[in-house]
């Protein structure tokens, strides 16, 4: 029964039927002008299923005025707001929109997670902790939490348009998608530019599904730059309640779910 | 007047002192524990007590930095880091998780609270959100254009801090784990490896893309600053030499005075601007305060980082009974090199070197050993720590 605490992070129109199809009916829509890291977004106006908007920018004095005009005018089939400002606490606080306060990497202990969720109905956990972290983030956390479950994560966001400057330095032609190696490791990334900003992805979706066996008050399924018929074979896997990436032909890893990153670097062998 | 903080980083104690002699008003520092930069030496709570005591002492700041974004397990001990340094009586606590700000809210501990570059603040909201939560101070992100800076001041009152010079990410601060999924280090822990400074292959014919930007410059932006409401003026760099905690502080020492009292002229500006230049062997502009940065605020794949041998030495006395410098070596020098002595209370002076001794006082031609006890004729006098620098250009050149 968790299809209906799934919600759908979409960058295409084609998705929506088709999730609805299979129990899907909550959509997450990248608000254009608000947000980075996708190949499209919507305008409010645009959005006319059940719905939360996705504002995943740091905002300027003017997109904050700006939104408060917006969360003004919304109509109904908007539940709320995913959001990654802080500024958007204040002006959210006296709408009847579900806020869900999405920091990136910036909760990461089940006190910080607690201290935010006195502010918002929900927190999206952080995708760079591990799953033991996490659980006991989930046992102490004062509200339910909710938490990325699959898809690219956004790894680095910068406000430079970063591939516009380089095929302007070079005389190239102009790419607001590219994937990029890096040439030491050989890791490939995906590079995502808008006005707003530029965004890197790593080459492996994020698969996290097997959190959806913790209860969370929101599972999310971002779909971007997923082919097609990958997507079809998630939405076919989850609609008997089947949260697994089986069957999929795009590359994955669990990154940090299993694997923890250094704090302090080790001793080098000589210091042991 | 207006008072205006020079904050300048602080590695250690004796770039603390250098920092405070050199002109600055504060300095941030880190601990042990709990600050970005995990892998460098930093302050034990002996050596902050030390510095905190050392500074107030000559009525100076000292900021300390507890800005990791704190997992489960980094939480044990961060009670009493905290009441720790309130007992040290430091002068505020650089946060940018909000367990931070929360523990000393809720221990009641008398620690201002600033908010770290990290937490990305660009709008005057989400500053309210933080001082709702009694932040004194907020360095604001550095993607802040001058009129976000002008509305945040205007809207919020707070405290605003901003970066003035230093190295820059090519994210927005806070939000980049480049890092952590390429060597596995966790940048919000300290242990950025600075993957926005490595090459990427782009296409198979065509140029590396690069995605590194040139450092942060705003001599010719401080009087601007001042008038949009910066009341902290931020150097980058914990981990940088003494010669270039001493350079950098004291040009922007000058330009601030100046800027004050209404006598800074743009050829000083340019002078000043050149002697940044120099010392820090990279490209700096004002990124974006005025604009939004194009390639020309990017480095690419041809960039030329020579490092320089500009450092000459250390003052470490002057006899003026025999009108001799004691230096500290730093750097090759011999005999017929032209150079110049700078200080925090030295008119910037040229010397030419006639004679080197050693420090048997026997003439020698070159100092070519680091670190080794030399003497060198000067007619005028020199103050200890003054430094001692190649002469590239005159300060006439910019008249």
């Amino acid at each position: 029964m968790k299809n209906n605490q799934l919600v759908l992070l979409i960058d295409n129109d084609g998705l929506i039927e088709k999730a609805k199809k299979v129990g899907i009916s909550t959509f997450l829509f990248p608000v254009k002008g608000y947000s980075v890291g996708f190949k499209k977004a919507y305008e409010i106006e645009e959005i006319k299923e059940e719905a939360f908007l996705y504002i995943n920018r740091n905002l300027t004095n003017t997109d904050i005025d700006n939104l408060k005009t917006i969360f003004c005018n919304l109509n109904d089939n908007i539940k709320g707001v995913v959001f990654e400002d802080l500024g958007l606490i204040n002006i959210l606080k006296n709408t009847n929109l579900i806020k869900i306060y999405d920091c990136r990497h910036l909760n990461c202990s089940y006190l910080s997670v607690n201290a935010l969720l006195g502010f918002v109905d929900s927190v999206i956990l952080s995708t760079d902790v591990t799953e033991s972290e996490m659980k006991v983030i989930m046992k102490n956390a004062s509200k339910k939490i909710s938490l990325y479950t699959f898809g690219l994560n956004r790894i680095m966001y910068s406000r430079r348009t970063l591939l516009s400057n380089y095929t302007k330095e070079y005389n190239l032609d102009k790419k607001e998608e590219k994937d990029v190696v890096e040439k030491v490791t050989k890791q490939k990334f995906k590079v995502i530019e808008n006005e707003l900003g530029t965004v890197f992805y790593p080459e492996k979706f994020y698969d996290g599904l097997k959190l959806f066996s913790y209860d969370a008050l929101y599972y999310i399924v971002n779909m971007a730059f997923l082919s097609v018929e990958d997507q079809d074979v998630l939405l076919n896997n989850f609609k008997d309640n089947n949260y697994v990436a089986d069957g999929i032909t795009s590359k994955t890893s669990s990154y940090f779910l299993d694997e923890e990153t250094y704090y302090k670097l080790p001793p080098k062998e000589e210091e042991r | 007047m207006k008072k205006i903080e020079l904050l300048a980083p602080a590695g250690d104690l004796i770039r603390l002192k250098i920092a405070f002699k050199y002109g600055a008003d504060a300095v941030y520092l880190g601990g042990d524990e709990y600050s970005l930069r995990a892998n460098a030496k930093n302050f034990s709570l002996e050596e902050i007590k030390e510095a905190v005591d050392y500074a107030h002492s000559i009525n100076k700041k000292v900021y300390v930095a507890v800005n990791i974004i704190f997992h489960n397990q980094n939480l044990e001990g961060l009670d009493e880091y905290l009441q720790e340094l309130a007992r040290i009586n430091v002068d505020a606590v650089i946060a940018s998780d909000i367990v931070v700000v929360q523990k000393i809210n809720e221990l009641g501990l008398p620690l201002e609270i600033h908010i770290s570059t990290q937490a990305s603040n660009l709008n005057y909201e989400s500053v309210k959100f933080w001082q709702s939560l009694n932040a004194k101070r907020v360095v604001l992100a550095r993607e802040c254009h001058k009129d976000d800076i002008r509305i945040i001041k205007a809207e919020t009152g707070v405290d605003i801090e901003c970066f003035i010079h230093g190295a820059m990410c090519s994210s927005i601060s806070g939000k980049c784990v480049l890092s952590n999924y390429v060597t596995k280090r966790d940048s919000n822990r300290g242990g950025c490896a600075q993957i926005c400074r490595w090459n990427f292959g782009y296409e198979d014919d065509k140029p590396d893309f690069s995605i590194m930007p040139k450092d942060l410059n705003m001599v010719n932006h401080i009087k601007e600053m001042i008038d949009v409401g910066v009341n902290s003026f931020k150097i980058e760099g914990r981990m940088r030499s003494i010669y270039y905690i001493a350079t950098v502080v004291l040009v922007y020492r000058r330009i601030i005075d100046k800027t004050l009292d209404n006598t800074i002229t743009s050829s000083e500006l340019n002078y000043y601007l050149n002697i940044l230049n120099r010392c820090a062997n990279r490209d700096s502009v004002a990124q974006f305060f005025q604009k939004l940065p194009t390639n020309k605020e990017q480095y690419y794949a041809d960039r030329d980082e020579a490092s320089n041998q500009d450092f000459l030495g250390l003052v470490l006395d002057y006899d003026k009974e025999n009108k001799l410098i004691k230096l500290e070596q730093r750097n090759y020098f011999k005999l017929g090199d032209v150079v110049e002595i700078f200080g925090p209370k030295t008119e910037t002076f040229t010397l030419h070197i006639n004679k080197i001794y050693n420090e048997d006082k026997e003439e020698i031609d070159v100092a070519r050993h680091p670190k080794m006890i030399c003497y060198i004729p000067c007619d005028t006098f020199v103050n200890q720590d003054d430094m001692m620098r190649i002469k590239v250009f005159d300060k006439n050149d910019f008249v």
